[in-house]
């Protein structure tokens, strides 16, 4: 089973937007109380969602690029998790979840892949 | 012994915890509950920790602690609490991550509910802490963490440029909006009066930052954005006049609120909220103890909520102890 992967803003294209499977960003930063209790909770999704999606997580301290990331894709509290579908910006969930409220509200996400691409808007690079 | 073996060590099975019967449970684990904890774990009382939603509490969210002894180059709040909690399991403390949902003091021994788990103390220590004040509008809870937040630690890298609105005027706003401007590129502190209520070395950084801005004797109508934060409109107390401010976020940080939901109809709050106490520790139902900023709503400060939540672990013990000596002296005369 794939593990959730740090990245960093200059794999952003490859991991991300270049993926074949829908793709799941924690934005996230180890000074933050939430972030740090939504991780080992974040850390359980591979397991449960499988091949279905992929899991990374940005941390937005670990350089400017990565705040500047963040930035342009409108994060504006931590943690956020931002979902991409064939390269685009499809949904996201802002604030801490317990376990079962995060894998109920991704299921619902996961339901619109299909439809994912009618629904969303290209990115600005 | 080592720090690590401390944290491996198993202390109970979890599983067992709600039939064991606790000398003293401890609600919170800020540094209150986590004092609490250290001083009745040490003093050889079976302990047991019921954190809240945030381990650690308000301070875990809090960067930079300046003003705690011991720390001469100051501590990151994480790493205080993150060594107190150390601290509180080098004695044994036994810690269940979860919330408290309500609690049931109407005959001994206490019960404290986490959902449907019972657990059972002969002692309780409330140190809760509080919670941030909300403004209470609807548009604030459907966009916090989409420009309204309550914690520039945790999110001020994400308004480097950006204008940015600070609603308050205490020690805690100001210094949000301090902390905002290294970022920020315009802050507007919006005030209800036309002082601010912070120390005097926060007024006069303020004072002196070019980037703060004041808005004196105005309130927060309406925060404006659907899936973003746009602008609020404020409205000025003496005038009446509405207006529009256009800005990228707003924080939050008027106050906080005791965190006693669950103890209405249980304990005797005043009418802010705060557990009444006679005694600084002592609350309206026997065993149960009281400590920290959940009873203090004019200190607030680290080392006075380990003060008095230690205060109330000291009584918690002596409690424990006549007790004790009471069932003893029972026994004693049924022969």
């Amino acid at each position: 089973m794939e593990k959730v992967k740090e990245i960093q803003a200059d794999a952003w294209d490859s991991e991300v937007l270049e993926s074949d499977k829908p793709v799941g960003v924690d934005f996230w930063h180890p000074m933050c109380g939430w972030c740090n209790k939504l991780n080992p909770i974040y850390e359980q999704l591979p397991e449960t969602f499988g091949d279905r999606i992929k899991f990374v997580k940005v941390n937005i301290l670990q350089s400017p690029e990565n705040n500047k990331l963040a930035m342009n894709l409108g994060v504006l509290g931590t943690p956020t998790i931002k979902f991409f579908c064939d390269g685009r910006d499809v949904d996201e969930i802002v604030g801490f979840r317990p376990l079962n409220r995060l894998v109920n509200e991704i299921e619902e996400i996961l339901k619109k892949k299909d439809e994912c691409l009618e629904k969303s808007t290209p990115l600005e690079k | 012994m080592p720090r690590e073996e401390y944290a491996a060590r198993k202390i109970s099975d979890p599983s067992r915890r709600g039939s064991v019967l606790y000398d003293v449970i401890v609600l919170g684990s800020g540094p209150a509950g986590l004092t609490a904890a250290i001083y009745a774990a040490r003093a050889r009382l079976k302990t047991l920790v019921i954190t809240g939603p945030m381990v650690g509490g308000q301070i875990a969210l809090t960067y930079q602690v300046d003003n705690y002894p011991g720390f001469p180059e100051g501590v990151t709040g994480p790493d205080l609490v993150g060594l107190m909690r150390e601290h509180a399991e080098r004695f044994e403390a036994e810690f269940v991550e979860n919330e408290a949902t309500s609690v049931d003091f109407s005959s001994h021994p206490l019960k404290v509910y986490v959902g449907d788990e019972e657990y059972r103390g002969s002692a309780v220590i409330v140190a809760m802490g509080s919670v941030n004040r909300k403004l209470g509008l609807e548009s604030e809870d459907r966009l916090m963490g989409r420009g309204v937040f309550v914690c520039a630690t945790c999110d001020a890298v994400l308004y480097e440029g950006k204008r940015v609105v600070v609603v308050g005027g205490g020690d805690s706003a100001v210094q949000e909006a301090l902390d905002l401007a290294n970022f920020a590129s315009e802050v507007f502190i919006v005030h209800r009066s036309r002082e601010l209520s912070a120390c005097l070395c926060l007024k006069n950084r303020a004072a002196e930052n070019e980037k703060i801005r004041f808005i004196w004797n105005t309130v927060v109508e309406e925060i404006l954005g659907m899936s973003r934060v746009e602008g609020t409109r404020l409205r000025d107390l003496d005038t009446g006049e509405e207006r529009t401010v256009q800005c990228d976020g707003v924080l939050i940080a008027i106050g906080w609120d005791p965190n006693t939901r669950i103890f209405k109809g249980q304990l005797d709050l005043d009418e802010g909220g705060y557990v009444l106490s006679q005694t600084g520790t002592d609350t309206s139902v026997e065993g149960v103890f009281v400590g920290g900023d959940v009873t203090d709503s004019k200190y607030r400060q680290v080392v006075t909520a380990c003060g008095s939540a230690c205060k109330a672990a000291l009584d918690a013990e002596r409690y424990i102890a006549e007790l004790r000596s009471k069932s003893r002296e029972e026994k004693f005369f049924t022969y």
